[in-house]
C-alpha cells in the first residue's frame, strides 16, 4: 500500500516536472527567434526521421510487386538481348552451334522446392499455357537450377541441379577448359567438375560459367567458383566447386527455351 | 507561518534584486548575473516536491516576465533545479549532519560546504540557461566563456547574498 502511494506521488511529481518543462520549453518557442527557428529545425529532423522510416517500411511492404515487375522487366530484356545476339550471330556465322541459339526467357516463381533428398525437385508457377515444354532449363542470375520435367496447364516441376542424375556443362574463365559439373550428393551449396586433364592449371577462386555446350542452357551463366582440386585416376582432376546459388532461398527464377532446340535434336539424333 | 512569511519576503526581495541587475546593469556579453539559484535555495527543504518545483516555476517565471529576455528560459532552468537541488544538498552538505535549518546558509553550513552546494546548483542552472538561450547558435567559444563568466558572478553574489540573509535570521 504504501509502495502503491509512493508511486502515485513519484507520477504526480515527473508529470507536474513535465508538464512545467513543457509550459516553458513553449514559452521559449513562442518568444524567441532563434529558439522558434531551431525548433522548427528539430521538429523537422524528426519529420524527416520518420518519414524516412515510413518510406522504407512502404517500399519493403511493395516488394513482392516491384520484384514482380523488375522480373518482367528483365525477362522482356533478356528476350531482347536473345533475339538480337542471334540474329547477329547468325549474320556473323555459317556455321550453326547451340552456342548462337535463340534463347528466349520466362519469369516464374518456386511455389515448392525440396532440398533434402538425394532427387530434388521444384515446383514452378508457370505451365503449358505459358509456353512452358518439358526439358527447358531454369535459371537465375546465379546459376543453373534445373530442367523441366513435367508440365500441367498452370504449373511444372523441375528436376533440381541438386539430383546425383544432373550434369551441366561448364568452362573455367580463366583458360576455357570445360566438363560435367554435377552435385556432390552432400552440400547444396557444393558440387564438382570433372574430366579436367591433370596437366591443367587451375587456380582456387576462379569463376566457372555455363559453356554453351548444350541444347539447354545458354552460354556464359556464373555458377561458382573453384574451392579445390584433387587428381582422380592418375590422369584427371575432380574440382570442387563452391556454387552461387544458394537453393535454400530459391524464390524467382527464370525458365529458359531454345528456339532451335528441336532442330538441334534432329540432327544429333541423325548422327 | 512566520518563517514561512519570512521566507516568502526574502524571495520576493532576491527577484526584485535579479531584475534591478536584469534591466539597469549590463556587465557584457559574456556575463549574465543570476540570482534565481539563490532564490530557489531558499525554499525549504522540507517543503513538499510538487510545491517546490511550481515555486521554482512561478520564480522563474517571474524573472522571465519583467524582463527583457527569451519568456520562459529562466522558467525552464529553475524548475529543472528544483529537483536537482535536493541531491546537490544531500552530497555536499549534509553527508555527516543531520541537525542543520531547512534552508542551507553559509553560517552554519561553514564556508566550503555551502560554497561545494551553490556552487553545483549554479553551474546547472547556468549550463541549461545557456543552452536554451543559445539554442546551439552561438559558437562554443562563446558558450564556454559566457557560461564559467556568469556562473562564477552569480555564485559569488549568492555567497554575498547567504551571509546577510543568514546574519539578518
Amino acid at each position: 500500500m504504501y509502495d502503491n502511494r509512493s508511486l502515485i506521488a513519484a507520477t504526480i511529481t515527473a508529470v507536474l516536472f513535465i508538464l512545467l518543462e513543457v509550459c516553458s520549453a513553449l514559452l521559449i518557442v513562442n518568444n524567441g527567434i532563434i529558439q522558434r527557428f531551431k525548433a522548427v529545425g528539430y521538429i523537422h529532423d524528426v519529420q524527416a526521421f520518420f518519414w524516412e522510416k515510413e518510406a522504407d517500411l512502404t517500399q519493403f511492404l511493395n516488394y513482392k510487386s516491384d520484384n514482380q515487375a523488375l522480373s518482367e522487366e528483365n525477362v522482356r530484356l533478356k528476350n531482347i538481348i536473345s533475339k538480337y545476339r542471334y540474329r547477329a550471330e547468325k549474320m556473323d556465322s555459317l556455321l550453326f552451334s547451340p552456342e548462337n541459339g535463340g534463347y528466349f526467357y520466362i519469369c516464374a516463381r518456386v511455389v515448392r522446392n525440396v532440398i533434402n533428398s538425394q532427387h530434388n525437385y521444384l515446383v514452378l508457377n508457370r505451365g503449358e499455357s505459358d509456353g512452358i515444354r518439358t526439358g527447358m532449363g531454369v535459371v537465375t542470375p546465379l546459376g543453373v537450377v534445373g530442367i523441366v520435367e513435367n508440365t500441367t496447364k498452370n504449373y511444372c516441376t523441375v528436376i533440381s541441379f541438386l539430383n546425383s542424375s544432373q550434369n551441366v556443362s561448364v568452362k573455367l574463365t580463366g583458360n576455357g577448359m570445360f566438363g560435367p559439373m554435377s552435385w556432390d550428393g552432400i552440400s547444396t551449396s557444393k558440387s564438382i567438375l570433372r574430366g579436367i586433364p591433370a596437366y591443367v592449371d587451375v587456380a582456387t577462386g576462379d569463376t566457372l560459367v555455363t559453356s554453351g555446350y548444350s541444347i539447354i542452357y545458354p552460354p556464359d551463366i556464373p555458377v561458382g567458383t573453384v574451392r579445390s582440386t584433387s587428381v582422380a585416376d592418375g590422369i584427371v582432376q575432380n574440382i570442387e566447386i563452391d556454387l552461387f546459388e544458394d537453393f535454400r532461398s530459391l524464390h524467382d527464377v527464370y525458365v529458359v527455351g531454345n528456339g532451335d532446340s528441336e532442330e538441334l535434336k534432329q540432327l544429333l539424333k541423325d548422327e | 507561518m512566520n518563517n514561512s512569511f519570512h521566507t516568502a519576503v526574502m524571495i520576493t526581495l532576491v527577484i526584485i534584486f535579479q531584475l534591478m541587475i536584469n534591466n539597469f546593469i549590463n556587465p557584457g556579453p559574456y556575463i549574465f548575473i543570476s540570482l534565481v539559484p539563490f532564490a530557489v535555495s531558499l525554499i525549504p527543504r522540507n517543503t513538499p516536491i510538487n510545491l517546490t518545483i511550481f515555486l521554482c516555476f512561478v520564480i522563474g517565471l517571474t524573472v522571465d516576465i519583467f524582463s527583457r529576455g527569451v519568456i520562459g528560459v529562466n522558467a525552464a532552468a529553475a524548475t529543472a533545479i528544483s529537483v536537482l537541488r535536493a541531491p546537490i544538498y544531500r552530497i555536499t552538505i549534509n553527508r555527516d549532519r543531520q541537525d542543520l535549518t531547512p534552508i542551507p546558509e553559509i553560517r552554519q553550513c561553514g564556508f566550503t560546504k555551502y560554497l561545494s552546494y551553490i556552487s553545483i546548483v549554479c553551474l546547472a542552472y547556468m549550463f541549461i540557461y545557456c543552452s536554451l538561450e543559445s539554442m546551439g547558435v552561438r559558437s562554443f567559444l562563446f558558450f564556454i566563456p559566457q557560461f564559467l563568466l556568469s556562473s562564477a558572478a552569480s555564485i559569488i553574489l549568492s555567497c554575498c547574498f547567504s551571509r546577510t540573509v543568514g546574519s539578518r535570521q
